[in-house]
């Protein structure tokens, strides 16, 4: 393309919406939803050739907050439907998003299969450790401790660890990030989806309504003291010693993308015998 | 948390970094009044959304210019979840906005400080504007009543602890 006909450079602006966000005053979504339109932006995307899938939760709302391609599917079922865009129109550039609850709960069989399947797509999770839509039930990531009067005493589960399962699993990209750094967070982003195969990242975005004493995490998150690692094993080294509050990129790795060879898209008058009684 | 004063060296870097503080308030503003609007809390919304407004007036007014690379406007830290509760008052609303205002001035006293000539003169005179706004949110302020004892006190509370 050249000078005259270049179109010009979006900002992170242009990749919102006109839907007002629904999300409470201070939650880490917004700051989640920014970094995705400022990381789209400085990689010189445009809006159609961006697809956000999404499935059920507060933080699944983020799809039709954007002005990219878009879909609010089904409870737990953003990364099938996201692989499923990403196979069938490789020249997408498509994320899926959503909340712990969504996928590591209803969706955990499919973060597994993600991961293991490696198609070239990013996954963003904004965990706050609990349901929130559905006024606060604990989540795989809560604490096995957390006191609330659904779970008297806590649920005395061991937590599930989004970064541990991606890497055993096979993810190509993982990474943690905070929502309270957009900056940073924008960064990961931007990386993650620049890198091939799955990208994983596992935003920390305080729930401010039902988990109050996140609002703590601002002081507990600090930047990774090491530089990503090409080496899965030496990632899961790391991460037997992680305490959830490293930020940074964990691990990225050189596994080649599935992408299976496009067969021969039907016409319409294919499609319209198929449908004929 | 924001742009600072240094690598301002040119009117256009100046009217670059004005453009980007006018324009991240009057979104940001814009955001917590549809945020609050969602939450019930129509008081507060009222107030910021007169603030995006305003800012969005400064914004139409404001001339042109590159922002730096990296530069950056935030009403309030993103990385303190206390910076915004879902019952705050109207009064705090307005802390935001002073603190905000406070902010740019000492931002275009610093540039002022450290540049010469045109710059100089520039950063000098948006810093005398600060001042306005300044003075002109400190009056809001006072003539909010201030909230009362107890104003995060949530009656009907989303998560009641054991």
């Amino acid at each position: 393309m050249d000078s005259k006909t270049a179109a010009p450079a979006l900002t992170a602006k242009d990749f919102k919406s006109d839907l007002k966000p629904v999300w409470c005053p201070g939650c880490g979504d917004f700051t989640v939803l920014s970094s995705i339109t400022k990381a789209l932006a400085e990689l010189g995307l445009r809006p159609e050739e961006v697809a956000v899938v999404s499935g059920i939760g507060c933080s699944s709302r983020l799809p039709a907050y954007l002005n990219t391609y878009g879909f609010h599917g089904v409870h737990g079922r953003a990364l099938p439907t996201a692989a499923g865009l990403k196979l069938s129109r490789p020249e997408l550039t498509v994320l899926a998003a959503g909340g712990d609850g969504d996928g590591y709960s209803i969706g955990g069989n499919h973060f597994l299969h993600a991961a293991r399947r490696n198609a070239d797509f990013t996954y963003v999770v904004m965990d706050n450790r609990v349901y929130g839509m559905t006024k606060g039930q604990p989540s795989p990531t809560t604490e096995p401790d957390w006191d609330s009067a659904l779970t008297p005493g806590g649920t005395g589960l061991s937590p599930f660890r989004p970064l541990v399962i991606a890497l055993a699993s096979g993810a190509n990209f993982v990474a943690r990030a905070f929502s309270g750094d957009p900056n940073g967070t924008a960064e990961i982003i931007a990386e993650a989806i620049k890198h091939p195969g799955f990208s994983f990242i596992e935003v920390m975005s305080p729930c401010v309504t039902f988990r109050d004493e996140q609002r703590q995490w601002k002081t507990q998150v600090r930047p990774s003291p090491v530089p990503a690692t090409s080496d899965r094993s030496q990632a899961a080294r790391r991460l037997m010693t992680d305490d959830g509050f490293n930020i940074g990129i964990l691990f990225k790795g050189d596994r080649t993308p599935y992408q299976p060879p496009l067969r021969a898209r039907m016409t319409a008058a294919d499609l319209e015998a198929e449908f004929a009684l | 948390m924001t742009g600072g004063a240094e690598g301002i060296d040119t009117v256009e870097d100046l009217l670059g970094a004005r453009q980007i503080i006018e324009e991240s308030s009057a979104e940001q503003y814009e955001e917590l009044a549809d945020s609050f609007e969602m939450s019930n809390n129509v008081e507060t919304a009222e107030v910021f959304k007169w603030l995006a407004e305003w800012e969005g007036e400064h914004l139409m007014s404001a001339a042109n210019g590159a922002p730096p690379p990296g530069f950056q406007w935030f009403v309030y830290d993103p990385g303190d979840p206390e910076a915004v509760h879902y019952l705050m008052r109207p009064y705090h609303a307005w802390e935001i906005a002073l603190t905000n205002e406070e902010r740019s001035l000492a931002f275009f006293q610093a540039v002022a400080e450290r540049t010469s000539g045109d710059v100089r003169d520039l950063a000098w005179q948006l810093a005398e504007r600060e001042q306005e706004h300044v003075r002109l949110i400190r009056d809001r302020l006072a003539a909010t009543p201030e909230p009362e004892p107890g104003w995060d006190d949530d009656l009907d509370p989303p998560n009641y602890d054991m």
